[in-house]
């Protein structure tokens, strides 16, 4: 029988299996999500491929700094005669791999603490919630200017610290959201058949929070696009002579009057990368939030 | 209201308590022995203890964070390491040329988001409406470093139209000092204009459906009249507290901003700083706009209670 033919009388469980599905359908008819999410899997792909498409290794000196566009360097070289667009290329991985470690961390860090703050409230709540106005009381990239100034620039550190500024607006949209939440029936269900609160808090409460943890994933992944791009721009980020955005626009600067072209091209792909995450999470917002619709 | 100002006054300083503890730690984040990482590895073994003991770090940790807290209260954030000179004084100079790029930004953004924020609502769906809002995403998305490095490119090196970066202050020459705000200002406006644009034009549109707007259409006012001396009033309350929260982002935005067109401000301050290993200097600005934060935090807070009286309530 075929599918298109209408169920006179859905039962409950027919309509509540295909919700889901008619959720993902509306995803991907979003034109937004289109084009957001379109832009993120292609930089993904060029950053997973890097090694197979960018046509020279990225800090292999060539010889000849600072070539115009030609055949054999499509972008042209830099100052120090490297290919600049395997370094666009390689570039594309530091953005990603820091901006998404740091997001995870910063998820794994916040979702929890704003379930808790919002479903057990009194001293846990007031607990975590001044912690995190605490944290939000500097702005992000001053905070994540001076603690990596005092460690000094690595990898590792520049994860750490772009996660834990970034938890504070995770605990605060899973506190709001569980606060709506948690004085539901189905919560309520749950207590009184005896669930354990750690079965409700991430089993019931979670799944129903998802779509702004999502939204809020998204924008967070622009920003740290933008704060490891801005950290390595100020000689903070990502260290020479690994290939990084932020450090290309900043040593381009030296040669604004000469070659131009050296600060378009990673403006371009740190633009579009942001654009594309921003642009994702207003998509998202669209469709799973649509409350909070702009 | 008078109780609920109190409220917020008292969590005021359990908050800068809490802030001035963070940039305490600050110090003791750094690997090994700051006052080595500050004086170089072959400083000798003598000087190192000197220093140590003229910061205050060779007494147990609870005597120190007493002895930082004292100092703080009393606005001391202590003295240069490299300079000599005192912390305070210098990061109020500097914070002064920071407030300033602030307010420029701020006077664009509402200059500009709100005319176009409304152009949208007013068009909703439209091609202009379109575009406006792909502008106001780019506006966003558009990292400032990239901002200014293009604006600098175009003005400067290509069209010789402004000064470049040397800085010179209000007293010595008005017009000038002007002239050199131009380019930081829009910068930083870029992306809070077009926060302001999207709040506009959402909140306008969300009051132009209200009851007290088909009143003013039923008594005959033409629908230009009616969201001029109507609607757009109502629109306001929203964007007004969102440009509050946007003076913390325009804060974290001077960092690049200033250091692309060699603005003499905090953030200058903290860069240097950091390059020089200056540990008191940082933490002192670190503690300065982090309470600025605060303060500008609690005073949108306390307007947007008194424009709305059920937030006092909360």
């Amino acid at each position: 029988m075929s599918s298109a033919v209408p169920r006179q009388e859905p039962d409950e469980h027919t309509e509540a299996a295909s919700e889901p599905r008619g959720r993902w359908h509306r995803l991907l008819r979003n034109r937004r999500i289109q084009l957001g999410g379109g832009f993120i899997l292609f930089a993904v792909l060029v950053a997973v491929l890097a090694p197979l498409i960018a046509p020279y290794h990225p800090n292999r000196l060539l010889g000849m700094p600072l070539l115009p566009p030609s055949p054999q360097h499509p972008l042209g070289t830099d100052n120090f005669g490297r290919d600049e667009l395997s370094r666009l290329i390689y570039g594309a991985r530091v953005s990603l791999s820091v901006s998404s470690l740091s997001i995870a961390l910063a998820a794994v860090l916040g979702i929890p603490l704003g379930l808790c703050a919002g479903y057990y409230r009194g001293a846990v709540e007031t607990i975590i919630m001044r912690a995190a106005d605490v944290v939000l009381s500097f702005p992000t990239i001053v905070l994540a200017i001076a603690v990596v100034g005092i460690l000094g620039p690595s990898f590792r550190d520049l994860v750490l610290v772009i996660g834990v500024v970034y938890a504070p607006p995770f605990i605060r949209i899973v506190y709001g959201a569980t606060l709506r939440e948690r004085e539901s029936e189905y919560v309520q269900a749950a207590q009184s058949v005896g669930a354990r609160n750690s079965y409700i808090l991430f089993r019931v409460l979670l799944p129903n929070v998802l779509a702004p943890i999502l939204v809020q994933a998204s924008l967070g992944l622009g920003f740290a696009v933008l704060i490891e791009a801005g950290l390595s721009f100020l000689g903070l980020g990502t260290q020479p002579p690994t290939a990084s955005w932020g450090d290309m626009i900043s040593v381009a600067r030296n040669f604004l009057n000469s070659d131009p072209l050296l600060l378009i091209w990673p403006s371009i792909a740190v633009s579009l990368l942001v654009l594309a995450f921003n642009t994702l999470g207003d998509g998202l917002r669209d469709v799973l939030d649509p409350r909070l619709k702009t | 209201m008078a109780r609920y100002v109190l409220r917020r006054l008292v969590y005021l300083v359990v908050q800068v308590f809490l802030v001035a503890t963070v940039a305490f730690i600050l110090i003791h984040l750094v690997p090994g022995n700051p006052v080595r990482a500050m004086l170089g590895q072959n400083a000798p073994e003598a000087q190192v203890r000197q220093v140590e003991h003229a910061l205050g770090l060779d007494r147990p940790l609870l005597v120190q964070f007493a002895a930082w807290m004292g100092q703080v209260v009393r606005g001391n954030f202590g003295r240069s390491v490299v300079g000599g000179w005192s912390v305070l004084p210098e990061v109020m100079t500097r914070l002064g040329n920071t407030l300033e790029l602030i307010a420029g930004a701020i006077i664009i953004s509402v200059a500009v988001g709100i005319p176009l924020g409304t152009l949208a609502a007013r068009r909703p769906n439209t091609t202009t409406d379109l575009v406006l809002s792909w502008v106001a995403m780019a506006g966003i998305s558009l990292p400032n470093f990239v901002i200014g490095s293009v604006l600098l490119l175009l003005f400067a090196v290509h069209w010789h139209v402004l000064p470049q970066i040397e800085f010179v202050s209000w007293s010595k020459n008005p017009i000038e000092h002007l002239e050199l705000l131009v380019l930081p200002c829009v910068t930083l406006a870029a992306a809070s204009g077009a926060v302001v644009m999207r709040m506009m034009r959402s909140s306008l549109l969300e009051v132009t459906g209200a009851d007290f707007m088909r009143t003013a259409r039923a008594k005959g006012l033409s629908e230009n009249a009616a969201v001029r001396r109507h609607a757009i009033k109502n629109a306001l309350n929203p964007v007004v507290s969102i440009l509050g929260l946007q003076v913390g982002a325009l804060l974290g935005g001077t960092v690049i901003v200033e250091t692309i067109y060699g603005w003499p401000g905090l953030s200058t301050l903290l860069l240097d700083a950091i390059s020089n290993r200056d540990y008191p200097v940082i933490q002192g600005v670190v503690l300065a706009i982090a309470i600025l934060t605060v303060l500008v935090n609690l005073t949108v807070d306390i307007v947007y209670a008194y424009l709305d009286p059920r937030i006092r309530y909360v």
